[in-house]
């Protein structure tokens, strides 16, 4: 299956820093994918990057296999998209901005269809109304409406979920889950790693315009493979390092920490127990991609 | 691309904006009307009208005559008046000999005179040219124009059309509207109503005043794309389109000071703005440099318009569109 979207080592350098950093991915027909991370971590930047709205330092975008840089025009007539909020003509009713976009199709957009998708999105009874009259919400929706307009293989929204309430969000995602019924790849931006459990399929962690992490969703809620981070209050730490010192043992804060599988922790008890260390207590903690995402979102907030 | 262009005009003529400068345009044609009908020589029989004003010139003739002769150190002073009032004296017999009304008004008389209402156009279409792609910028729609299958050259393109389709229109708009006008108010005359006109070096010339607006309407239009080139790269610079409109009207209105200041050096008649008030070729206005013709106007202006669209596509094509 050929991947709707391809990032080829992206990078945007802007003053001494890459905002995005040799970022590569591909983003599937059918699939919801996740650009989760702090403010700041380059997720707009990529996908400003992604529909020309700013040039590339180094890399290559490629949509349905057309390299956006060579064929802008065959690449971008696949795609729809929201960046940011969804500015509109404020000036212009909705039905007059959707006629504005539809205008900017490669193919012929008919009346009906815009009906259509009026009706999808449910503006049917303000879409005669200028669009400074709006409510935000509305206008997210006529934002999304703009963009599957042309029925684009490839649909990017940025902080889609901004400004909606919990009931919202709930109906957006169930709209996405539409969507991508009908064979459209969805990329989604958010910060918020909540919305991203709700929304996606696969999830990609950036910090610093870097790729930390891509897992589907349900790696997401699992055991991670890597393991458990595991404590042992112990009298004599050393000793005890000395005893686990091939799993990788560590001495932290007086303690000794192993990070390893939840099944191995009675065996490694068994071995400090018969080696003369006193056990006073044994914690395990998961180190989930929740709290290594929580993790990087704190450092990313300082 | 025509539906680029369909989308910009829906752009400039669903804003209030557009329809309020067309309500001013109708107003200030009404007000030019009423001022000339205000002033206009209702009832005297015009021949005896220039014949009196002959009599009164000779008089005041006489009488600096008389000064001169008295106070010889004033002398060159009372020359140049005399020199003046007979050269005005030659003009008025010249309408007493072909038989024309120098004080006539009619639709074509009107229509010729309110094409100095073309300012007004300007200042309108730099305004609406500087706010063209920095509105864009402003609204934060830019965003949603620029991802669409089109490059950056087409959209900048068909903004470019839709400010000369708007000056079109303007235009067309002044000349309807100072011809239903005029022709309501002063009597409507035929396309063939000829006047004497005089050109700067005191010659006269037999014109039909139908063509003379036309030329005048002509020579404009190229001037007004010339000066929304330059509005238009200035739009395409900024950010905000506040900042554009300030500069573009800014530029607009400090041109005939620069003019002034600039014309007593040789490169002077190679700026813009000297040369592009190219009507003062046809309507006999003082000039305001010396050494410039319609041709050397034509080709200076051109030179500048190309540069103005070339910049404005060059910094519209390599600029990031960030927040």
């Amino acid at each position: 299956m050929e991947p709707v979207l391809e990032l080829k080592n992206l990078t945007k350098r802007l003053g001494n820093n890459n905002a995005v950093d040799d970022l590569s991915f591909t983003v599937n027909p059918g699939e919801v994918f996740g650009l989760l991370g702090p403010n700041g971590a380059g997720k707009t930047t990529t996908i400003r990057m992604i529909v020309g709205l700013i040039s590339k330092t180094k890399g290559d975008v490629l949509i349905n296999g057309t390299n956006m840089y060579e064929d802008f025009k065959k690449a971008m007539s696949d795609v729809g998209a929201i960046v940011e909020n969804p500015e509109m003509y404020k000036f212009l009713s909705g039905y007059q901005n959707l006629l504005h976009f539809a205008r900017m199709s490669q193919t012929e957009i008919s009346k009906e269809r815009i009906n259509e998708v009026v009706k999808q999105v449910e503006l049917e009874e303000s879409i005669h109304k200028k669009v400074k009259t709006y409510s935000l919400g509305m206008r997210q929706r006529l934002g999304v409406a703009q963009a599957i307009l042309h029925r684009p293989s490839l649909l990017i929204l940025d902080e889609p979920t901004n400004g909606l309430d919990p009931q919202g969000i709930r109906d957006f995602r169930d709209y996405l889950r539409n969507l991508t019924k009908e064979g459209i790849a969805v990329m989604v931006s958010s910060h918020l790693l909540s919305e991203m459990q709700q929304m996606c399929d696969r999830v990609a962690i950036i910090q610093e315009g870097k790729l930390i992490n891509i897992s589907t969703i349900d790696e997401f809620s699992n055991e991670p493979n890597e393991g458990t981070l595991v404590h042992f209050e112990v009298d004599d730490a050393e000793k005890a390092q000395n005893l686990l010192a091939e799993q990788g043992s560590k001495i932290v804060k007086g303690q000794l920490q192993v990070m390893t599988k939840k099944e191995n922790i009675p065996a490694m008890n068994e071995t400090l127990v018969q080696g003369g260390v006193k056990i006073y207590g044994i914690t395990s903690k998961n180190q989930s991609l929740e709290d290594k995402f929580l993790q990087i979102t704190k450092a990313g907030e300082k | 691309m025509l539906s680029l262009i369909k989308n910009e005009n829906m752009k400039i003529f669903r804003r209030i904006r557009t329809w309020i400068m067309m309500a001013i345009m109708l107003g200030a044609v009404i007000l030019v009307a009423a001022i000339t009908n205000g002033v206009a020589n209702h009832e005297e029989d015009w021949e005896t009208k220039v014949e009196n004003e002959i009599r009164n010139y000779e008089d005041i003739i006489q009488e600096e005559q008389k000064i001169a002769e008295a106070e010889p150190r004033n002398s060159i002073d009372s020359t140049r008046v005399i020199n003046d009032l007979e050269g005005e004296i030659d003009r008025l017999q010249r309408y007493l000999d072909e038989g024309v009304n120098p004080y006539e008004n009619n639709v074509w008389t009107f229509v010729n005179e309110s094409t100095f209402l073309i300012s007004l156009i300007s200042l309108f279409v730099v305004i609406v040219a500087a706010d063209m792609v920095a509105s864009e910028f402003s609204w934060g729609t830019i965003k949603m124009l620029m991802i669409r299958p089109f490059t950056r050259g087409q959209i900048l393109l068909s903004k470019f059309m839709a400010i000369i389709i708007y000056q079109t229109v303007l235009l067309a708009l002044l000349f309807i509207l100072s011809w239903i006008i005029g022709g309501f108010v002063f009597g409507f005359a035929g396309f063939d109503y000829k006047t004497i006109e005089f050109t700067t070096n005191g010659d006269a010339e037999s014109t039909i005043e139908s063509l003379a607006a036309l030329k005048i309407y002509g020579l404009r239009f190229l001037s007004l794309m010339v000066v929304a080139s330059l509005a238009f790269m200035i739009s395409a610079a900024f950010r905000s389109n506040t900042i554009a409109i300030g500069v573009g009207v800014f530029v607009l209105l400090s041109g005939n000071i620069f003019t002034m200041l600039l014309s007593q050096y040789d490169w002077g008649k190679f700026i813009l703005f000297p040369n592009l008030n190219l009507a003062q070729y046809v309507d006999g206005t003082q000039m305001l440099m010396e050494g410039l013709s319609l041709s050397f106007s034509l080709i200076v202006d051109a030179v500048y318009f190309v540069i103005f669209m070339v910049l404005a596509w060059w910094i519209f094509k390599k600029r990031d569109i960030a927040a």
